[in-house]
């Protein structure tokens, strides 16, 4: 594959990507500090006093929780650490093919000698590599936030590795999903919105499936049923078959996705730059 | 590098050629054949199918049916190695915005095999291009420039331009016809769109004028060049042309008004005309206008409101008679 398309690629990529994977470094770094701040003892019983709804969120027990690895895994699923990831596979996946045809760039690429599915693979290869990236950024400002508050010892860093990946496995998904809806786009707004508003709903799914006992079936009908970093972190022991289970669905049901939008784009006409 | 090239004398070659979206046909039934060497112009107004045909050729569109060739390559499933071959410029070129003038022109030229960076801030030069700007801070008529230079950067064997001059100023586009001129005398073969009457009489060598999604005339532009219509009123009655020019003159009469259509040299009928009674006089090279306007009519549904006289119809029509008279090319 051509080497002007993989720099190209990373050059588009590069600011957006340290950013946010300083964003995610410095927030999980803080994390941690934070809540080496509030003592576990006190931690527990504020965790007691919760509502039983805000625990079925969490989906740990307390015994798992009120851990400093279970207190610590939650930043894997705070809305910063997943509005870090869901900006960085939106802005990728849409830019991908719908991007590109809004810009008007895509006429003059595409008419140089390079296959449609090398311009989607670069893509998706280097959005992958990000996504990559950023749950690294995520591993190491937690490992650093543990050697700087001397919390250490009673914390293994690996326990939060399989946290990582489950991050990881999201970007991915979500990547691919929004590469998708651009290659059918033409418009990278529009892509954006889909992508937006699928995310809500499938949110919506997942929180109606835990605060509801009744309807926890519904946890089946959405990816973020397999987005569980904080149980990976707190069950070392089972660890690899739950990373399987949930990594291996997201990571599957995101290279079904990146195959599909690389039937669609290659088949696709290709509209006029408006 | 050196692409296999097909035995064909056309490089580029369309049967029935159709692209059609629901009901409504964007080209239709085109069958073109375009020499090696030859500079070809596409003619005709917005929405003629101008553009549809250049897409199908670059492989952007999947044609409804029949087909289209480049080199002996079908230009949807072997969109790779035609693009090997083609170097494209589209009307409404737009580059990478982050990316600076230099960078541009560098990454077009490492992404195509072959194609020369040298050669291509030769033309940046010719084209007096500002190259450490970033394309976002560019005029519209700069970027153009900018995406000649990357276009014409590659040693292609067919070069399409859809609208090269479009946004460019007077001196830059004699300038590109120039570089039109030199790829010819290179040995490539060039597809030039156009509105501009003129630029295209003075770079092409055929014109295909289209309507309506269909190609509904080819000429050869060296026959036009020849073309003469004299126009004049006479204060006596017009007498029988010499029988060595009879043949080959068109002439019709209303009243003191005369209109004589003269294929080739004009010096041969000069002494005729000095003998006529005359009042007044008009000798005007045809041109592809009167051609292309042979075609496209104002009439009541252009959206201005113009609508051609009985008497202009009627010249239409003789013109348009006159000129595909066994003169197709």
């Amino acid at each position: 594959m051509n080497r002007a398309l993989w720099t190209k690629s990373f050059r588009e990529a590069r600011l957006l990507l340290f950013a946010l994977s300083l964003l995610m470094f410095v927030f999980n770094w803080l994390f941690v500090w934070l809540t080496s701040l509030v003592d576990l003892g006190a931690y527990k019983v504020i965790m007691q006093h919760l509502p039983g709804e805000l625990q079925s969120m969490i989906n740990l027990p307390l015994s798992k929780l009120a851990t400093d690895t279970g207190r610590i895994a939650l930043a894997y699923i705070d809305p910063v650490a997943v509005f870090a990831v869901l900006s960085w596979a939106l802005a990728r996946g849409s830019d991908c093919v719908a991007g590109e045809l809004g810009r008007g760039t895509m006429e003059m690429l595409l008419a140089q000698p390079v296959r449609r599915l090398s311009i989607l693979t670069i893509h998706a290869v280097v959005t992958t590599f990000g996504a990559a990236a950023l749950a690294g950024a995520a591993w190491l400002g937690t490992v650093q936030g543990l050697a700087a508050c001397g919390m250490s010892d009673g914390v293994a860093y690996a326990d939060f590795i399989p946290a990582a990946g489950n991050l990881f496995a999201l970007a991915f998904f979500l990547a691919a999903v929004s590469s998708m809806i651009s290659a059918c786009e033409s418009y990278r707004w529009r892509a954006i919105g889909i992508m937006g508003g699928f995310y809500m709903v499938q949110l919506v799914i997942k929180v109606i499936g835990r605060l509801a006992p009744k309807f926890d079936w519904l946890l089946y009908g959405t990816f973020l049923g397999a987005f569980e970093p904080q149980v990976l972190a707190v069950n070392p022991e089972r660890a690899w078959e739950l990373s399987l289970r949930y990594d291996g669905t997201l990571l599957g049901l995101g290279l079904a996705a990146y195959v599909l939008a690389a039937v669609v784009f290659c088949r696709r006409d290709l509209p006029a730059p408006l | 590098m050196a692409l296999p090239q097909s035995n064909s004398a056309g490089i580029v070659e369309t049967l029935s050629l159709t692209k059609r979206y629901g009901d409504v046909a964007a080209l239709n039934g085109c069958s073109l054949q375009i020499e090696r060497g030859e500079v070809y112009g596409l003619l005709g107004p917005n929405g003629s199918g101008k553009t549809t045909l250049i897409r199908l050729l670059m492989g952007f569109l999947r044609p409804t049916s029949g087909s289209a060739q480049i080199d002996g390559l079908d230009c949807y499933r072997d969109s790779v190695a035609v693009h090997q071959r083609v170097a494209y410029l589209p009307g409404d070129a737009r580059l990478f915005p982050q990316m600076r003038g230099r960078e541009v022109l560098k990454f077009f030229c490492d992404v195509r095999p072959g194609a020369s960076f040298r050669r291509a801030l030769d033309l940046a030069e010719r084209l007096q291009l500002e190259l450490s700007r970033k394309v976002s801070m560019l005029s519209t008529g700069m970027r153009q420039k900018l995406a000649l230079a990357a276009v014409l950067a590659a040693e292609t064997p067919l070069v399409i331009l859809d609208e090269p001059t479009a946004n460019l100023d007077p001196n830059v586009r004699s300038e590109v016809l120039s570089l039109v001129r030199e790829a010819r005398q290179a040995g490539r073969t060039v597809i030039f769109s156009s509105h501009v009457m003129d630029e295209s009489e003075q770079a092409c060598d055929r014109v295909g004028i289209m309507r309506r999604g269909e190609l509904v005339h080819v000429q050869r532009v060296a026959d036009v060049r020849r073309q003469h219509r004299i126009r004049a009123r006479l204060t006596g009655p017009l007498p029988g042309a010499p029988r060595e020019l009879a043949a080959q003159l068109t002439i019709s009469a209303s009243g003191e008004d005369v209109t004589i259509y003269t294929p080739g040299e004009l010096s041969p009928l000069l002494g005729w005309l000095a003998t006529l009674p005359l009042a007044e006089v008009k000798v005007e090279p045809l041109g592809l206008r009167a051609i292309y306007d042979s075609f496209h009519p104002l009439d009541g549904d252009n959206g201005f409101g113009d609508r051609e006289s009985d008497a202009q119809r009627d010249e239409r029509e003789r013109v348009l008679q006159w000129a595909t008279q066994g003169r197709s090319a």
